[in-house]
């Protein structure tokens, strides 16, 4: 439940917080926070869509959740708004809303460090492309325990992944990729199929990957899923690109080690209303080694992906994996608590930053 | 960088044991496809914990990507019959609710029932078969959890049988699958046939095969113990008997014994929670630090404790060790009837549904810091505790202005309402200084969200990952039947004049109040 929020003079976010604590006086209730979230985002005309995630949040982990809207179409604004969220009946959340814009920009860091829950972890939730931002996110990237990005807002893809693997190496927070963590799932059924050394000969010395993946209008950058999984198979086996070829849905990248490789990143636009932009839906490899052919579909409503894999010697009975995510926001909630994308995360990264997406 | 694919052992040079394409280590910990097959699946536990706990582990994307569960039962029913009743049951039994419906249909496709009598041998060969068969479609590659959710009678014949169907692998000749059996406590019912018990199991199985239940461990409070004891430096300097009174352990609860009169009869309270769920507790509370996290690290330091615990003194038992049986009471507005009054259970019984113990732990950290334990049914409210009580402070400084000083007490509150409470000494604001103790206080569901897993999901879980640590080891069981079997033969020797001897909606027996009094202390009033 969301108590309505007001909008405040910015000397006043201390005094509002405490008359809506005290308006909860004798209800029991405690004022629970685990860390402080930082939210940084686009103001957008509708609702945020963030709004929800950060709601999966507070739901597991109370917290206190800054938003800073970014207003692209104003001039010289700030604005503050105050309000709470009570997701047990025992669980008060502060929600901090500020927007800014313009050279006000400016004083966002001044309001926003006195708002930081002392001795408790700060996460920054960045849903812009990092390298655009030269006022907030330096300041505040020295406190932070983690950064999470989703690479689906940045326009320059290459310049991104730069940033954030300078992030990695010259600051002590952990980074998080949102959609890195999205195909967790499948990399894990990737490393289930090709567990025996054939089979990794096999994937090693593909000539074809097809990856294919649900492409909505209503994202800028739904192909980012399946160039974090192609990367990810590029960094382990280091694959070096040789020549890209890019087009509405559809991207080609030749790789050339051993054997010339080529993986293809094809969109579905309409696939299921039910999955997000960027879901990946199949993966094939193709390979001379004894004609191996490797298939993983995902099975259109369900969480599930169908497997299947051949060669000239056998046919193996076709098998269902689970992918781990099933709700919505599990990412978020897996990358602040469970953080896991180290090592591979940064080869990847590494990889596909040397290849311009322009 | 390239890839390496260095190869396994002789036996499965095909698998590689370091995959490239698998996460390097962390946080995150990676499951093997399995079968799981729960013995006794028509049963209570599976309807209520076990199913509830797997489709939560699915909903949160914690188990295997390939994984089927085999329900093996001696009721005549087919797989879509069973699914359903899972299903029912989930809806009911689920911590998260309403459950997703889509969801459920995903899961459902992975579970499966097998009807056969436990002492069937074809039915062994045919679930062999079946489970083979599945491996095929589900790519679950030989791996197998059987958890025995069945009366403890039937161990021994369904052990020897998986066995002798080659369904349980030889840990030495077999590297490329595993194998292993969760059983339910109670593992034995007193020293004796602990140990035969043990033999057996040991005849057929490997120790690291063994997974002995108590579901205690996987609650997130028991495990949050550990942590709160070796995350926290400042409260291991006065983890010791330099700072510490004494230690109340408390489990209670206000229900009686109802349908389970059968069960009761032959078990009681010490067989029932003491000799587990509270030995647990103890040996967490009072252990040393690990010298690391693997399971066997930490089950070497609760031995440890367990080994150290001075035996009964059975001159003074009287003193030391409390029995109690409830008799008709008054609890949550409604009167109660009496243990002897329930159904199946013996109007003249001399079983205990309370028992209360003081025990000392021989060693540097504890020497002569007593350790009393309760546990008992029909009690004023349920409640499972750990108090630690703390030795006032020296001097009379405020005594002199006739101030009372209360002893600190850390709580750890088990259930319910899963917290941590440090009860400190405060100044009452104004001119004069009277002092009031006050609480300081953490509450889970405050801070941790709607719904935390159930200790049936983190033990499913672990078993799945082949870790031991929230499982009982051999000696961790033998060590405290040893140790409390002398209590069930003096009893038996010695049968009770008074029961009932609590009234039900009480804190038990007057002795069990006298124990502490005799030493100048008191139970702590929950």
């Amino acid at each position: 439940m969301k108590a309505m929020a007001n909008q405040i003079e910015l000397v006043d976010i201390d005094k509002e917080l405490k008359r809506l604590w005290d308006e909860e006086e004798g209800k029991n209730k405690v004022r629970a926070c685990l860390f402080t979230l930082i939210v940084y985002t686009k103001k957008k005309d509708d609702d945020d869509p963030w709004k929800d995630h950060v709601h999966s949040i507070i739901s597991s982990f109370p917290c206190r959740v800054i938003y800073i809207h970014i207003d692209e179409t104003s001039h010289d604004m700030l604005k503050t708004r105050v309000s709470t969220e009570t997701v047990t009946p025992e669980t008060f959340c502060e929600i901090i809303d500020i927007e800014a814009s313009g050279a006000l920009l400016e004083r966002v860091p001044y309001i926003l460090l006195p708002l930081i829950v002392p001795d408790l972890p700060l996460y920054l939730l960045w849903t812009q492309d990092p390298s655009t931002d030269k006022i907030i996110l330096p300041s505040l990237k020295p406190y932070a325990k983690r950064i999470i990005f989703d690479a689906g807002s940045t326009p320059d893809f290459s310049r991104f992944t730069k940033e954030v693997l300078t992030l990695i190496e010259s600051f002590h927070c952990e980074v998080g990729d949102l959609n890195w963590s999205a195909i967790k799932g499948w990399r894990k059924i990737f490393a289930n199929l090709f567990e025996t050394k054939e089979k990794l000969e096999a994937l090693e010395n593909a000539n074809k990957i097809t990856i294919t993946y649900h492409s909505s209008t209503n994202q800028a950058h739904p192909e980012i899923r399946a160039i974090y999984f192609q990367g990810w198979l590029a960094a382990i086996f280091n694959w070096k690109c040789i020549s890209k070829n890019i087009q509405k849905n559809k991207i080609s990248l030749t790789y050339c080690d051993k054997t010339p490789l080529v993986i293809e990143l094809i969109g579905e636009e309409n696939f299921s209303l039910q999955l997000p932009s960027g879901a990946l839906l199949s993966i094939e490899v193709n390979s001379p080694l004894r004609e191996s052919h490797f298939s993983c579909k995902r099975l259109e409503t369900t969480s599930q992906v169908f497997i299947q894999h051949s060669d000239t010697v056998s046919c193996a009975l076709p098998t269902c994996s689970n992918l781990s995510s099933t709700f919505e926001g599990q990412e978020i909630l897996q990358e602040l608590f469970y953080p896991h994308s180290g090592k591979h995360y940064r080869m990847m990264l590494e990889n596909i930053s040397k290849i311009s997406w322009d | 960088m390239t890839s390496s694919l260095r190869t396994g052992t002789e036996e499965n040079k095909n698998t590689v044991s370091q995959n490239p394409l698998e996460e390097e280590s962390g946080a995150l910990r990676t499951m093997s496809p399995c079968v799981l097959v729960i013995f006794g699946a028509t049963g209570d536990l599976t309807g209520r914990k076990l199913f509830p706990a797997l489709y939560n582990l699915m909903r949160d994307g914690q188990l295997p990507s390939h994984f089927a569960c085999v329900g093996f039962a001696r009721r005549e029913k087919n797989h879509e019959v069973f699914r359903q009743e899972m299903q029912k049951a989930v809806k009911e039994f689920s911590r998260v609710k309403p459950i997703d419906e889509k969801l459920w249909s995903t899961f459902t496709n992975q579970i499966f029932y097998h009807h056969s009598d436990f002492d069937n041998d074809d039915g062994y060969e045919s679930l062999k078969t079946f489970l083979e068969d599945l491996d095929k479609k589900m790519g679950t590659k030989g791996n197998r959890v059987f958890y025995l959710s069945t009366q403890p009678k039937y161990f021994p014949d369904i052990i020897a049988r998986l066995n002798q169907h080659g369904l349980i692998y030889d840990t030495s000749k077999v590297k490329d699958k595993w194998s292993r059996v969760v059983i339910e406590k109670p593992f034995g019912h007193d020293y004796k046939s602990a140990v035969d018990l043990q033999k057996f199991v040991l005849n057929h199985l490997a120790e690291s095969q063994i997974y002995r239940i108590d579901h205690y461990l996987g609650k997130e409070t028991v495990q949050n113990l550990l942590v709160f004891r070796f995350a926290n430096s400042i409260f291991e300097s006065f983890w010791n008997n330099h700072y510490v009174d004494h230690v109340q352990i408390t489990v209670g609860e206000e229900i009686g014994i109802g349908t389970r009169g059968a069960f009761w009869e032959e078990a009681g309270m010490l067989r029932d929670i003491v000799q587990n769920h509270m030995m647990q507790l103890l040996s967490l509370v009072a252990m040393e630090p690990p010298n690391s996290l693997n399971a066997d690290a930490i089950r070497d330091e609760k031995v440890k404790v367990l080994q150290s615990i001075r035996p009964i003194d059975m001159k003074n038992f009287d003193q030391h060790v409390v029995r109690g049986q409830y008799g008709p009471g008054f609890i949550n507005g409604q009167n109660v009837i009496g243990y002897r009054q329930e159904a199946n259970v013996n109007p003249k019984s001399t079983i205990e549904t309370f028992m209360a113990l003081e025990l000392y732990i021989d060693n540097w950290r504890w020497s002569n810091v007593p350790f009393y334990l309760r546990a008992g049914k029909r009690l004023p409210k349920r409640a499972t505790d750990i108090s630690i009580f703390f030795k006032n402070v020296p001097g009379s400084l405020f005594a002199k202005r006739g101030q009372k000083n209360e002893n600190n007490v850390l709580v750890m509150r088990i259930q319910p309402n899963e917290g941590i409470s440090l009860k400190i000494n405060s100044k009452v604001p104004g001119p004069q200084s009277p002092i009031q103790p006050v609480k300081m206080d953490f509450n889970y569901s405050s801070y941790f969200g709607l719904s935390p897993p159930e200790a049936y999901e983190r033990l499913i879980c672990d078993c799945i990952l082949g870790d031991g640590t929230l499982f009982a080891r051999g000696d961790e069981v033998l060590t405290s039947w040893k140790l409390l079997t002398p209590i069930l033969e003096r009893w038996q020797e010695t049968p009770p004049k008074d029961f009932p001897n609590y009234a039900s909606g009480t804190w038990g027996p007057k002795s069990a109040d006298e124990m502490l009094a005799r030493e100048g202390r008191s139970w702590r009033l929950i």
